[in-house]
């Protein structure tokens, strides 16, 4: 892996408008994000058409486009990037299913279940959410790779670079803290 | 909450889940004749601790399928 110091540098570099920081920094940190890809895709269904390398351009150029990002550090950037991998894949199920839908209608039994769907808890937990984000922003994140970008332990504090165990204690508080909030909140 | 009292809540949190129940019960009986509210916090937090993963692991799953279109079924 290459040194978190020189991945921070040519970050900030290039949030300062060089661009010549962004070739250098590609190749550093371009299998990194493979695997974090293949993570993400790992928890897809195995008839996933995106491949871990379009993923990731993908999210590249969601970057690039983002203009004048103020990248912080190394797992800022990594943390951004899960984000977006993360939204590339709605994105992609969303038009696959839109697909799938068009020329039918939606029967009152699939309404039904729909509503469902979004029970007391789950929009206690949508609203949870950015408030655990507002109080503690590496817990928030921890909570979302590991619940949502399907991420394990390991994983999880190499993306935020922090030892294994501090993941397990982020884990464990802001779980609770969650729950909490989504009964009482 | 401010920084500094989220930091005394989670400190005191993982103390008293590394704890026996005895231990736990006298560690949080100190902190609470200091900071009654700070005693709360951190119980009400234990409380939600054993059941918080699974309900997260369901409605986390079920968030990320709708938000995802994937809660529809094809």
């Amino acid at each position: 892996m290459p040194a978190t110091h020189e991945v921070t540098q040519l970050l900030q570099e290039w949030a300062n408008g060089d661009q010549q920081a962004l070739h250098r920094l590609t190749p550093l940190v371009y299998a990194e994000l493979c695997r974090l890809a293949a993570v993400y895709l790992r928890n897809e269904r195995r008839d996933h058409t995106l491949q871990p390398s379009a993923l990731v351009h993908e999210a590249f150029l969601r970057m690039v486009d983002q203009g004048n990002p103020s990248w912080q550090n190394r797992s800022h950037f990594f943390g951004v990037a899960a984000h977006l991998m993360r939204e590339i894949l709605v994105d992609h199920a969303r038009r696959r299913q839109t697909a799938k839908r068009a020329g039918r209608n939606v029967s009152l039994g699939e309404a039904m279940s729909l509503a469902r769907e979004r029970t007391a808890d789950l929009s206690a937990l949508d609203d949870a959410l950015p408030a655990l984000e507002k109080l503690d922003a590496r817990k928030c994140k921890a909570i979302e790779l590991r619940y949502f970008g399907g991420l394990g332990v390991q994983e999880i504090a190499q993306a935020l670079e922090v030892s294994p165990v501090t993941v397990r204690r982020d884990l464990k508080v802001a779980e609770a803290w969650l729950h909490h909030e989504m009964r009482n909140g | 909450m401010t920084p500094e009292r989220w930091t005394r809540v989670e400190a005191l949190f993982h103390r008293a889940l590394g704890c026996e129940p005895e231990q736990r019960a006298q560690l949080l009986d100190g902190a609470g004749k200091t900071d009654p509210e700070l005693r709360q916090e951190v119980e009400s937090l234990l409380a939600c601790q054993g059941s918080a993963t699974k309900v997260l692991r369901a409605e986390g799953a079920r968030l990320y399928r709708i938000r995802s279109g994937e809660g529809q079924k094809s």
